[in-house]
C-alpha cells in the first residue's frame, strides 16, 4: 500500500572518491565534496535545500554530534537537520527519511548525507561493540562471519561453492575498475580464481581476506525533490517507487540451527515485491545494486533477494549474466566489497542505481536503458532495507 | 621528482624508526623476503630492547614477503596493506598475530628531509569508557542460575519456542514468555565459525589468541533454530566441528554470573 501525499525523485548524487588514505582532509571537508559534485549536478545552490538528513554509525569515529560539527561543510547552518543513525542500513534509512519529508509534503528539496572515516577509528571493534552488551559483545568478531560460506559449501560442495564464491569477487572487481571512485580496484582476473580462493589469508573459516570488503573513508550525497521540482531540476530523475526496512530479534542464535533460517532479505523482498506486483525480478528489474559485504554473503543474498530455493543464484554468477551488461547486472559500481564508507555505504547502493536510471553513470553506465532497479542495505545483526527505483513516475 | 629509497635503506631505517618504549619487552625476529632486482632477505632481530639487523633469513618467527617495488610503496603509505594481502601480493607465513603487532613497533618512514606538513597532522588519541548494564529481571535470573552450572530457558506461551537466552517476551508472538524451563547442559553443534583474524577481545582490548571457535549449539530441550551461542575448546581438531557433534559445557571455576561463567563447551568423544 502507497500512502503518499506526492511522488518524490532523486535529482541529484554527489560522491566522493572512496580511499582508506583520506588525512588530508577533516570529516567537514571531506563531506563538502560530496556536497560540491551533487549540487554542480544539479545546479541547485545550498539556497535551495530545505531540509538536511545527516547520518554516519557514529560508534566508528566516537563523535556524537557529527552534524553539529559538520554544519560548516554541509551547509546546513539555520535549516532545518535530522541526524540518523541505524548501523550499516544509515545511508538507506536517510534516503528512506528524505523520500518521508518530501512525499509527505514537508520539504520540497532534501539533501541527504552520508559519511564514514573508518581510518579514524577502529572499525572492527565497533561492530563488536553493537552487540548485545551482555552476551554477543564478547563472541562477535566484527562483521567477519564464516558461517555463510560453511552453509554453502555444505549445501553445494566445496570446489562449486568456492569457486562461485570467487567468481563473483572478480566480477566485482571487474566491475570496480570501470568505477574511478571505487576504492579497491584489484585488476582481479578469472585465471587468478584457484590462487585466490585457496590462498588468500583466511579471517574466519572459508571467508578470506579477498572476499571481504574494504574500509573505506568517504561521503555521498543524494538530493530528492518533489514531483513538481524533479523535472525542473533533471531530466531523467530517478522515481522512488517504494522501499521497506524489516527489522527482527538481535539475538542472533535464530539465524545458524540445523536448518538455516529465514533472512530478513527474503522477507523484505516478498513483502516489496507482492506490494508491487513484481513477479519475475531477474527478467523486471535492468539493475539490482545490493550491499554485499563479503562475496559468500553477495553470492548467498541473491538468492534471498531474487526468492531463489534451488542453485540458480549460482547459476547466475556461474553464467556471468550479473555481469554489468548481463542479464541481470548486479553492483556495476563495484559495490560493497570494492568501497564501504560504512554510514555512507547503503546510500551509495540507491546512488548508484539512481546514477544507472539517470544515465551519469560514466564509465560504469550499463549499455542498456535502464528503467527499474533494485537497491538494498543491510545491518549488523541481519536487519534490511530494500528499494525501487524507476524511470517513470509512479502512478498513483 | 625525489629519489625513491631502496628496499635496504627501508630495512635499516628500523633501527632508528623503532618505539623502544614498545618493545623493551619483546622477544622476537621478523623476516623479510624481498622479490625483485632491489630485493633481498633480512632479519629483523627485536631482544632486550634492542633491534638487529642480519642479511638472510635466520629462522625468524614470521616471513613477510613481497615485491620491492610493493615493499617501498607500501612502506611510503602509497599502497593499502589488506589490498597488498588480499590480492596475495603481501605473503605472511608464520605467526600472523606477530606481524600485525609489529606495525606497531616501527614509526612511519620519512624519507630525509620530507616531514608531515605542520597542516596535516594526525591526532592520536585513545577512548577507555567504564561501563556497567543493567541485565532485567529475566537475564538477571538466567546468569544467577549459570552461577550455579544450570542453563535456563523460558517458554513462550504461545508457539512453545524455548528462548535461551531467555528474553522478556517472544519477538515473534510478543507475549510475555513466563515459563521457566531448565535445559541442557549438553547439546549438539549446529554450525561453527574458527576465527583466524585477531580481532581484540572488547572487553580487556587485548589481542585475541587465534584461532578460536565460536558456534551454535541446540541445547538438549530446545527446538531447532533456536541455539545458542557460544565458543568451543580452542584446541578442539577442526574435523570435529561436524554439525550434529554431542557437546558439553566446561564451567569455569570461579563463576560471576555472566556468560563467561561457561568457558567453552567441548566435544564428547564417541
Ligand atoms: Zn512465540
Amino acid at each position: 500500500m502507497r500512502k503518499r501525499q506526492r511522488e518524490v525523485a532523486i535529482v541529484g548524487v554527489g560522491q566522493t572518491k572512496y580511499s582508506s588514505h583520506r588525512e588530508d582532509v577533516n570529516q567537514p571537508e571531506m563531506i563538502t565534496e560530496a556536497i560540491v559534485e551533487a549540487l554542480n549536478q544539479t545546479g541547485l545552490t545550498m539556497d535551495h535545500i530545505d531540509c538536511v538528513v545527516h547520518g554516519n554509525m557514529e560508534l566508528f569515529e566516537m563523535i556524537h554530534q557529527p552534524d553539529l560539527w559538520h554544519t560548516i561543510g554541509t551547509g546546513a547552518m539555520g535549516k532545518e537537520c535530522l541526524r540518523l543513525t541505524t548501523g550499516g542500513t544509515t545511508g538507506a534509512t536517510l534516503v528512506c527519511a528524505a523520500d518521508a519529508l518530501v512525499a509527505s509534503g514537508m520539504h520540497d528539496i532534501v539533501m541527504a548525507i552520508g559519511f564514514e572515516k573508518l581510518q579514524e577509528g577502529h572499525t572492527t571493534g565497533g561492530i563488536t561493540n553493537m552487540a548485545d552488551p551482555l552476551w554477543g559483545r564478547k563472541l562477535q568478531s566484527g562483521a567477519l562471519v564464516g558461517i555463510t560460506a560453511t552453509q554453502m559449501i555444505e549445501e553445494f560442495g566445496e570446489q562449486r561453492a568456492k569457486k562461485a564464491s570467487i567468481d563473483y569477487r572478480i566480477i566485482m572487481d571487474m566491475h570496480a575498475m570501470k568505477n574511478e571512485k571505487a576504492h579497491r580496484r584489484l585488476g582481479l582476473k578469472f585465471d587468478m580464481a584457484e590462487d585466490l580462493m585457496n590462498n588468500s589469508p583466511r579471517l574466519v573459516g572459508e571467508l578470506r581476506m579477498i572476499h571481504m570488503c574494504s574500509q573505506s573513508d568517504g561521503a555521498c550525497v543524494v538530493i530528492l525533490a518533489s514531483e513538481d521540482k524533479a523535472k525542473e531540476i533533471c531530466d531523467r530523475p530517478a522515481w522512488i517507487v517504494d522501499h521497506v526496512t524489516v527489522h527482527r530479534e538481535e539475538h542472533m542464535g535464530t539465524l545458524f540451527g540445523l536448518k538455516k533460517g529465514k533472512l530478513t532479505h527474503r522477507h523484505a523482498a516478498e513483502v516489496l515485491f507482492k506490494r508491487n506486483n513484481i513477479k519475475d525480478p531477474v527478467a523486471e528489474f535492468d539493475v539490482f545494486e545490493m550491499y554485499d559485504p563479503s562475496s559468500w554473503w553477495g553470492l548467498d543474498w541473491l538468492r534471498e533477494f531474487l526468492l531463489f530455493d534451488g542453485d540458480e543464484h549460482l547459476r547466475l554468477v556461474e553464467d556471468r549474466e550479473i555481469y554489468m551488461d548481463g542479464k541481470f547486472p548486479v553492483n556495476p559500481s563495484g559495490g560493497v566489497i570494492a568501497s564501504n564508507p560504512i554510514g555512507a555505504t547503503a546510500m551509495v547502493r540507491f546512488a548508484e542505481a539512481g546514477l544507472q536510471i539517470m544515465g551519469k553513470a560514466g564509465e560504469h553506465q550499463i549499455k542498456k536503458e535502464v528503467n527499474w532497479a533494485l537497491a538494498s542495505g543491510f545491518g549488523g545483526t541481519f536487519w534490511t532495507v530494500l528499494g525501487i527505483l524507476s524511470s517513470e513516475k509512479p502512478k498513483r | 621528482m625525489k629519489q625513491r629509497p631502496s628496499v635496504k635503506d627501508i630495512i635499516f631505517s628500523f633501527i632508528d624508526r623503532a618505539n623502544y618504549h614498545l618493545i623493551k619487552d619483546e622477544n622476537c625476529s621478523l623476516g623479510y623476503d624481498i622479490t625483485g632486482g632491489g630485493g633481498g632477505k633480512w632479519t629483523v632481530k627485536i631482544q632486550g630492547g634492542k633491534v638487529y639487523i642480519e642479511e638472510g633469513l635466520k629462522g625468524p618467527d614470521v616471513v613477510i614477503s613481497m615485491k620491492d617495488v610493493d615493499f617501498i610503496g607500501f612502506t611510503l603509505g602509497e599502497l593499502d596493506v589488506l589490498n597488498l594481502i588480499s590480492s596475495g601480493r603481501l605473503k605472511i607465513d608464520g605467526d600472523a598475530t606477530l606481524a600485525q603487532k609489529s606495525a606497531k613497533f616501527f614509526k612511519k618512514y620519512t624519507s630525509s628531509g620530507k616531514q608531515d606538513t605542520e597542516e596535516l597532522i594526525r591526532l592520536k588519541q585513545i577512548l577507555s569508557i567504564p561501563q556497567r548494564f543493567s541485565t532485567g529481571e529475566v537475564m538477571g535470573y538466567f546468569l544467577y542460575n549459570l552461577k550455579n552450572k544450570k542453563i535456563m530457558a523460558n517458554r513462550c506461551p504461545k508457539c512453545g519456542r524455548l528462548q535461551c537466552p531467555p528474553r522478556e517476551v517472544c519477538a515473534i508472538c510478543r507475549v510475555e514468555a513466563d515459563e521457566w524451563v531448565e535445559v541442557g547442559p549438553n547439546g549438539i553443534l549446529t554450525v561453527a565459525d574458527i576465527v583466524y583474524y585477531a580481532s581484540p577481545d572488547p572487553l580487556t582490548g587485548e589481542i585475541r589468541k587465534t584461532p578460536y571457535i565460536t558456534a551454535y549449539i541446540l541445547l538438549d530441550g530446545c527446538s531447532d533454530p533456536d541455539t545458542f551461542w557460544h565458543e568451543i575448546d580452542p584446541d578442539t581438531p577442526h574435523e570435529k566441528l561436524k554439525k550434529g557433534a554431542l557437546v558439553r559445557p566446561v564451567w569455569n571455576e570461579k563463576r560471576i554470573g555472566a556468560i563467561t561463567d561457561i568457558k567453552y563447551f567441548e566435544v564428547i568423544e564417541g
